[in-house]
């Protein structure tokens, strides 16, 4: 037990003191400011300015009524302005673009001649595009956006509202309702969401998704930087001929685990590092934001046992794929075998990666269940699941005990060809080999 | 460490193989080994390059495990505390290039059950004696081959084991560190410590060992006290020294009746005469045949002169020439 602790020790001492772990550690807060300082900014700077025209062919002056709900004068601002938005209010941080509008009624003007002058303007870069609205709207003729940024979802989803809710008015008036009380049945209601917590996390959905996939990459993340690390390490013990003194004082396994326990420890040291300036940061966040003029997404509320739910999963998971890279680095005799090597394990955490959406999108739904029994997925997909949906409790210790129980299996067959291979030099064992290995070692 | 002043032979041997069996794949590495090495002894493994000395060594430091057979360190069967009392300088040598001297050898005593507070002072002297001291905090990789050596060595004896197992000691040393090395091994050797040499290098292992096993091909060819390895064979050999080696000489050296083989080294040359001849019958006759001497000496035979006696003139010679290029 002491020769495990004293390979934990010199492995977690060396991990911390490398440039790598130092810089990767003062660089993860770095890069969490600069990504709250990125969303105030964009939040303040980022949204465009958008100017269109509008070629109005309706009689009863459709387009106007577009344009205001579009561009509303700022005294209004909160008025009817507010239309069309289904989807981009809601969390009160998403930036939104503003609309500067051009109106054309089409009258008897050649509708070729036209499109091509507002063509030119558009290729000028002008106008940002033309909304076409033909006279027939009302009936259910189409209405056209051509335009540069016609690719930008939510501009489209705002212009699309705005057309809308301006023919919505139009059908009402025209079935005799008075326009005035039109204006009051149409004006948009005010919707906000916030997700409800039981066991798992609450608060808005940006909020959410923003933890969930912290979460799923920060596993991500350390199951490959140190998951990898514990392969090159052992490819380093077998390539520079150090194991056979170590492997005369102390029994294989034992030198697998410590070498795991000791990485791991210095991952889970440096997410503790990053974890902490976090909450540090957040609580802080919002003088920071304020410097930069803006302000912060509602935090969610994160509940203890998440936290559980994250720890265990996390080193489940790194213990699950350290077990296999060590293996990998026992079997390989060259760094470019290593790389080969370990290519399809790192395509398992891709898979893993892979069911982020479909978990946040339906957290109980077939996707998230098989991930989080699928040991290999689990470590990423079930701290992602508990932040947003409360699993229940047999599936959750259904999953624990899959994992903690392939961990330990990959681990005992690591030792064993750990135990052979990194004695083995010259060229690569055949897969038969290294089946005769698990078998005899 | 009372245990270590016992006189030789009264207590039980350090390490006792029976019947020690190992194959890889196809390749059959030990047959059937059977070896004792008495407590205090400096042991020599000696043999060609695949003859299966670092195999046995690896079996008695539990990192492979026989086939067949028994393997008994210090009177019982392999255990860890067994293996603490062992120090073993790989032939392959290798230590954490990155690391710090001072640091990886704390580490190397640490898997050997000695904690930092206790060889800290022992990781000083040794330094010091070895004249690193100032190279503490280096990391290995900055230092030379030979500075390596002498680190990884010292990691071998800093839990002072009883039993020291080198592999090939010497090799990759300038000829002053190997003198350091050997002053340090007749101490080792002197506090009671048993030592156990593999080497193929059997003029060296000739001087500093008091006992041998010779193996060849995973087969034990001899083995005991080297008096009595020599003793036992039996024989007469004469070593002359010619004025001037020409091949002719030679070949009339080799034409004359009592002479059963040669074995030359420059202007050396070592005979053995046949049953039943004696050294002054060769001198009269290298006399008459007109060859000039500078040396003439009865002499025991040397270890190589009965390895080649039984495993013959093939084995031997490919075993030569292993060792000269080495040498180069």
């Amino acid at each position: 037990m002491s020769r495990t602790w004293a390979v934990v020790k010199r492995e977690f001492t060396e991990m911390i003191r490398t440039k790598a772990f130092v810089i990767g550690t003062v660089l993860g807060p770095a890069f969490m400011v600069g990504l709250i300082a990125l969303q105030v900014l964009m939040a303040k700077t980022g949204a465009g300015e958008r100017t269109i025209a509008i070629v109005d062919a309706t009689e009863a002056g459709l387009g106007s009524r577009v344009s205001a709900l579009l561009a509303p004068a700022p005294a209004r601002a909160s008025g009817e302005g507010e239309a069309g938005a289904a989807g981009s209010r809601g969390d009160g941080d998403v930036a939104r673009s503003r609309f500067e509008v051009e109106l054309h009624p089409l009258g008897d003007r050649d509708r070729e001649a036209l499109r091509a002058e507002l063509l030119a303007r558009v290729e000028a870069k002008e106008l940002d595009g033309i909304l076409w609205i033909p006279s027939g709207v009302a009936a259910g003729e189409g209405v056209l956006y051509e335009g540069r940024n016609a690719t930008n979802i939510a501009e489209l989803e705002r212009v699309r509202g705005a057309v809308q809710v301006a023919v919505q008015g139009a059908r009402l008036s025209a079935a005799g309702i008075d326009p005035a009380r039109v204006g009051e049945a149409l004006r948009p209601i005010a919707f906000d969401a916030r997700k409800v917590g039981g066991r798992a996390a609450s608060g808005t959905p940006m909020a959410l998704v923003m933890l969930t996939y912290m979460l799923g990459l920060v596993v991500y993340m350390v199951v490959i930087l140190y998951g990898q690390a514990v392969l090159r390490g052992v490819l380093e013990e077998k390539r520079d001929r150090i194991v056979e003194v170590v492997a005369s004082s102390i029994r294989a396994d034992q030198l697998l685990v410590g070498k795991v326990v000791g990485i791991g420890a210095a991952g889970l040291l440096q997410v503790s590092i990053w974890i902490a300036f976090a909450a540090f940061a957040l609580t802080r966040g919002e003088l920071i934001a304020a410097r930069f003029g803006g302000t912060l997404p509602e935090l969610p509320a994160v509940p203890a046992s998440l936290g559980g739910v994250f720890l265990f999963f996390f080193l489940a998971g790194f213990f699950l794929y350290a077990s296999i890279f060590s293996a990998m680095g026992a079997i390989a005799t060259s760094d470019q075998e290593a790389q080969q090597l370990q290519f399809p394990v790192i395509m398992l955490l891709v898979v893993a990666i892979s069911m982020m959406m479909p978990v946040l999108n339906d957290p109980s739904g077939t996707i998230a269940v098989v991930g989080s029994i699928i040991p290999f997925t689990a470590p990423i997909v079930m701290p992602m699941r508990a932040a947003i949906t409360e699993i229940p409790l047999v599936e959750l210790a259904g999953s624990v005990v899959i994992v903690t129980l392939t961990a330990l299996g990959v681990l005992w067959v690591s030792a064993k060809i750990y135990r052979i291979g990194i004695l083995a030099t010259g060229k690569r064992p055949s897969a038969a080999e290294v089946w005769r290995w698990i078998r005899t070692a | 460490m009372t245990s270590m002043r016992t006189p030789s032979g009264s207590a039980e041997p350090v390490i006792e193989l029976r019947g020690l069996r190992k194959r890889f794949g196809a390749v059959t590495a030990l047959s059937g080994l059977d070896l004792t090495v008495p407590r205090g002894a400096t042991y020599g493994l000696l043999g060609p390059n695949g003859a299966g000395k670092t195999t046995t060594i690896r079996m008695l430091l539990r990192i492979f495990e026989p086939d067949a057979g028994e393997i008994r360190l210090f009177g019982s069967p392999i255990t860890q505390a067994a293996l603490d009392r062992i120090g073993y300088l790989p032939e392959e040598r290798g230590l954490y290039r990155r690391m710090r001297v001072a640091r990886l050898l704390t580490f190397l005593a640490e898997l050997k059950g000695v904690p930092p507070r206790e060889s800290a002072p022992r990781i000083r002297a040794w330094l010091e004696r070895l004249g690193l001291a100032d190279r503490a905090e280096a990391r290995l990789q900055e230092l030379s081959k030979g500075n390596q050596q002498k680190i990884q060595f010292i990691g071998a004896v800093l839990h002072e084991p009883e039993l020291v197992i080198l592999d090939e000691p010497f090799s990759g040393l300038d000829v002053i560190n190997q003198q350091v090395l050997k002053e340090i091994v007749l101490d080792l050797k002197r506090q009671g410590r048993t030592i156990l040499f593999c080497t193929h290098m059997i003029e060296q292992a000739e001087k500093t060992c008091d006992h041998v096993c010779i193996l060849a091909r995973g087969e034990k060819v001899v083995d005991g006290r080297i008096s009595e390895v020599r003793r036992r064979h039996g024989g007469t050999y004469v070593a002359l020294r010619l004025d001037r080696w020409t091949p002719e000489a030679s070949a009339r050296l080799k034409a004359l009746p009592m002479v059963a083989g040669l074995r030359e080294e420059g202007s050396d040359v070592e005979v053995s005469l046949r049953p039943g001849s004696d050294a002054q019958e060769l001198l009269r006759a290298v006399v008459a045949a007109g060859l000039h001497l500078k040396r003439f000496e009865e002499v025991e035979p040397s270890l190589e002169q009965i390895f080649l006696d039984r495993v013959g003139e093939e084995a031997a010679a490919s075993w030569r020439q292993e060792r000269e290029v080495a040498h180069v």
